[in-house]
C-alpha cells in the first residue's frame, strides 16, 4: 500500500495528466478561462505531472528498496513515466507538442485504472534480482516506444485517409504532415526494437540461471514475446526497405502494438510465474 | 472638446482610377502632414495611403470635430480634383466610429482580402512617418499603439488570417500536409504559363529549391528556368523526369491527359514509393484522375482547391464576427481610458494646491517653533511626512471618483465643478486627451 505522501504525489500526478487532457478539450473553456495556447498549457501540465511523477517514483523505490516494477500497478506507473519522458524527448527533437493531446487521455486512463483497480494486487514478497528488474524496465521502455509508434501509425492512417478523401475538416488540419508522422513512426521503431532485443536477452539470461524454470521455452508468454520480436523485426525490415513506405507499416505498427498490449496485460493478469 | 475624425476613400467606395488620383506619394505625405497641422485644421494627424485606401486620421485642433467638408476641400485642392468628383466616394467617421474604423482597418476587416495582414504593416509605416514628422501626440500615439495591439490580438486569438484564400496558397498549404520540409524536395512544373509560375513562386517561398520546368514550347521553359534558377527539359522527356519529382504542378492547356497512371506507377516504383504531391491547375485536366488512386500519390485539381478556398472564406467571415466583438470591447476601453486623461490635469492641480497650502502652513509653524527654541530635525521630518500623508489621503477618494466619473462620460462636468470649488484661480477646463503636450512618444 502507499504511504500518505505517496498517495498525495500519485493523486497530484493523476490530476496534472487529467488536467492536461481536459485542457485539450472544449470542456476546459466551458469551466475555466483560457490561460494560454491549448498545447502550451497542456504541455506545462504534463511537465508538472512528470516532475511529481518522478518524485513519486523515487520516493516509492527508496521506501521499498526495489525497482518499481514488482507488480502490474507499478509496471503501469513506470510505463506511464517512460511514455511521458519519451514524449518530452521527442518534443525536444521534433517539436511534437501536438502529441500530448493523444497521449494524455490514455495516460490518465492508465493511471486511474492503476490507482483504483490494481493497487496492492500481486504483491511480490521476495526482493527482485537486478537482472530481472532491468529486463522488466527495458520491456516497459520498449512498450512506451511502441506505444508512441502505435499512435503515430494511427495518426498517419487518419491523415492519409483524409488526404485521399480530400477532406478539409479539422482532423486533417490539426494533424502534422505525413512525412513527419512517417519519420516519427520509423524513429520510434528504430529505438524500440534494440531495447526490446536487449530486454529479451536479459530475460533469457535470467531464466537460464533459474533451474526451477527449466522448461521456460514452453511458456506461452515467452513464445508470444519472441513472436512479437520477430514480427517487429519484419516490420522494421520492410520499412527500411522503403518500398513499403506509406500505409503498410503503420497498419503493421498497430497490429504489433495490439499484440504487445495483450501480452503486457495478459502476463500480469494471468498470475503465471512470468508475472 | 477635441475630437478624432477620419476621412478617406477605399476600395469599397471608390474605383481604382479615383484612388490612384487621391493617393499620396511618400514625399507628399511628409509635406501634407506638416500642412494639415500648420493650417490649424488638426492638432495631430496620420495619413494612410495604400493601393486600396487613402485616409486622414486627425485630432481636431479646436473644439468639436473637423468638418468633413474641410477635409474634402483640402484633398480636392491638394490633388487638383473637383470637390463634387470625390464627395460621393469619401467617408467620414467621427470619434468613436473613427476609432472603431482604425481598429477594423488594422485587423484587415476592411481589406479587399478579409483578414490580410499587409495593411497592418502599412498602417505601422504610416504611423512611423507621422512620428518622424512630429505630427502625432499623446492621443494618436496611444490610439495607434492600441490599434496595433488589437490587430495582434485578433490575428493571434482568432483564425482571421490563418486560412489561405488563393488557389496557389491553398495548394502549397495542402502540400504542407504531406511534406514537413520543402528544401530537399524537387518540383516538376508542367507548363510555363502565368498560373504555373504563380504556383511555382508560392512553392519557392515555402523553400523548394530544386525545380524542373517543362513546356510544349521549349523556349518558354528555358526562359522560366532562367528566371527561377531551374532546369528546363523538353516535354517529350516528361516521363523520364517524373521519378525525380516530389511535387508535380501541371498548369497547361492540354486536349488530352499528359500524364497517365501507368507513368506514375512506374515513377513510384523507381522512387521507392516516396510520396508525391500532384497539383493539376489545368482545365481541362492534364493529369489523369485515376492517378489519385495510387498509393502514396496525392492528386489535387482546381475544384478540390477551390472548395477549400470557399470554406476558408466562410471561416474568415465567421472569425471576423469574433474580431468585431473584440474591437467593440477595445473601443469602449480606449474611450474610457482617454476620458480618464481629461481629469488627470485637474487631479494634478488639486494635489499641487493642497501641497502648496500644506507647505505654507508648515513653514509658518517652523518659524514659530524656531523662534521658541530648537526643533528636533527627526521630529520635523515626521511631522512633514504625516501632513503629506494626510493631504494624500484627503485627495485619494476624490481622485478615484473623478476618474470614475470621467470613465462614465461625466468628466468635463465634474472637472468644471471641482475647478469652481477648489481651483477658482486656475484657467478653464481644456479639451480631452490630446490636449496635453506631455505626451510620451511611442
Amino acid at each position: 500500500m502507499l504511504t500518505p505522501i505517496q498517495g498525495l504525489l500519485l493523486g497530484l500526478t493523476i490530476l496534472c495528466y487529467s488536467a492536461a487532457w481536459l485542457k485539450q478539450t472544449r470542456f476546459w473553456t466551458l469551466v475555466l478561462p483560457p490561460l494560454a495556447g491549448r498545447e502550451v498549457t497542456a504541455n506545462a501540465l504534463v511537465g508538472a505531472g512528470l516532475v511529481v511523477h518522478s518524485i513519486f517514483m523515487i520516493h516509492y523505490s527508496l521506501t521499498r528498496h526495489a525497482a518499481p516494477v514488482n507488480n502490474l500497478f507499478e509496471a503501469m506507473i513506470f510505463l506511464g513515466w517512460c511514455t511521458v519522458m519519451l514524449f518530452f524527448l521527442m518534443q525536444l527533437a521534433y517539436s511534437t507538442a501536438w502529441l500530448s493531446k493523444y497521449i494524455t487521455p490514455i495516460l490518465s486512463s492508465l493511471f486511474i485504472v492503476a490507482f483504483f483497480g490494481l493497487l496492492g494486487q500481486h504483491e511480490r514478497e521476495e526482493p527482485m534480482q537486478a537482472m530481472l528488474a532491468a529486463h522488466i524496465m527495458l520491456v516497459l521502455l520498449a512498450v512506451g516506444l511502441f506505444f508512441i509508434n502505435f499512435i503515430t501509425g494511427i495518426l498517419y492512417l487518419t491523415k492519409e485517409h483524409a488526404m485521399k478523401q480530400k477532406s478539409s475538416d479539422g482532423v486533417r488540419r490539426r494533424l502534422p504532415p505525413l512525412e513527419l508522422l512517417d519519420k516519427l513512426n520509423l524513429r520510434t521503431l528504430l529505438a524500440a526494437y534494440p531495447v526490446l532485443t536487449v530486454a529479451i536477452f536479459l530475460g533469457a539470461l535470467y531464466i537460464r540461471s533459474k533451474p526451477e524454470y527449466a522448461n521456460w521455452m514452453m511458456d506461452a508468454k515467452i513464445a508470444i514475446s519472441i513472436g512479437a520480436w520477430i514480427f517487429y523485426g519484419v516490420v522494421l525490415h520492410m520499412r527500411l526497405n522503403s518500398k513499403n513506405q506509406g500505409r503498410v507499416v503503420p497498419v503493421l505498427s498497430i497490429i504489433g502494438f495490439s499484440i504487445l498490449l495483450a501480452l503486457f496485460v495478459g502476463v500480469y493478469a494471468s498470475g503465471s510465474w512470468h508475472a | 472638446m477635441r475630437r478624432l475624425t477620419v476621412t478617406g476613400i477605399s476600395h469599397r467606395t471608390a474605383p481604382i482610377e479615383l484612388r490612384e488620383r487621391l493617393a499620396f506619394s511618400p514625399r507628399e505625405v511628409n509635406a501634407t502632414l506638416a500642412r494639415l497641422v500648420q493650417s490649424g485644421m488638426f492638432q495631430e494627424c496620420v495619413i494612410l495611403s495604400t493601393c486600396n485606401r487613402v485616409e486622414i486620421y486627425g485630432l481636431s485642433a479646436g473644439d468639436g470635430p473637423v468638418a468633413d467638408a474641410d477635409v474634402i476641400a483640402f484633398l480636392a485642392g491638394h490633388h487638383g480634383i473637383a470637390t463634387d468628383a470625390i464627395d460621393a466616394h469619401l467617408y467620414h467617421y467621427d470619434h468613436q466610429d473613427a476609432i472603431a474604423h482604425l481598429f477594423k482597418v488594422c485587423c484587415g476587416l476592411d481589406s479587399m482580402v478579409l483578414g490580410e495582414t499587409q495593411i497592418l504593416a502599412q498602417t505601422k509605416q504610416a504611423f512611423a512617418v507621422s512620428l518622424e514628422n512630429e505630427t502625432t501626440g499623446k492621443y494618436l500615439n496611444a490610439l495607434f499603439q492600441r490599434a496595433f495591439a488589437v490587430a495582434k490580438q485578433a490575428h493571434t486569438q482568432t483564425a482571421i488570417s490563418a486560412a489561405k484564400l488563393s488557389v496557389a496558397s491553398v495548394a502549397v498549404e495542402t502540400a504542407g500536409d504531406v511534406f514537413s520540409e520543402f528544401s530537399d524536395k524537387t518540383l516538376l512544373l508542367i507548363g510555363a504559363g502565368e498560373t504555373g509560375l504563380l504556383a511555382l513562386t508560392h512553392f519557392r517561398e515555402r523553400g523548394v529549391r530544386k525545380i524542373i520546368v517543362t513546356n510544349r514550347g521549349y523556349e518558354n521553359a528555358r526562359a522560366a528556368a532562367e528566371r527561377y534558377q531551374a532546369a528546363a527539359v523538353p516535354m517529350e522527356n516528361l516521363r523520364d523526369y517524373l521519378p525525380q519529382a516530389d511535387i508535380v504542378v501541371a498548369a497547361v492547356n492540354a486536349e488530352a491527359y499528359l500524364v497517365d497512371p501507368e507513368w506514375v506507377r512506374a515513377a513510384m516504383k523507381a522512387r521507392r514509393n516516396h510520396p508525391v504531391f500532384m497539383l493539376d491547375l489545368s482545365v481541362p485536366r492534364a493529369l489523369h484522375p485515376e492517378i489519385a488512386e495510387l498509393p502514396n500519390v496525392f492528386l489535387y485539381d482546381v475544384d478540390d482547391l477551390q472548395g477549400a478556398v470557399s470554406r476558408n472564406i466562410e471561416m474568415r467571415q465567421r472569425e471576423a464576427e469574433l474580431c468585431m466583438a473584440m474591437i467593440e470591447d477595445q473601443v469602449q476601453r480606449f474611450l474610457s481610458e482617454t476620458e480618464r486623461w481629461s481629469v488627470e490635469p485637474v487631479i494634478g492641480e488639486l494635489h499641487q494646491r493642497m501641497e502648496s497650502i500644506r507647505d505654507a502652513e508648515m513653514q509658518r509653524l517652523w518659524k514659530r517653533l524656531e523662534a521658541a527654541g530648537q526643533i528636533d530635525p527627526r521630529l520635523r521630518e515626521e511631522i512633514e511626512q504625516a501632513t503629506r500623508r494626510m493631504t494624500g489621503k484627503l485627495l485619494h477618494d476624490p481622485s478615484v471618483r473623478l476618474r470614475a466619473a470621467a470613465e462614465n462620460g461625466h468628466g468635463f462636468q465634474v472637472v468644471d465643478v471641482v475647478r469652481r470649488l477648489f481651483l477658482p484661480d486656475a484657467p478653464p477646463a481644456a479639451g480631452p486627451p490630446g490636449d496635453s503636450d506631455e505626451a510620451p512618444r511611442a
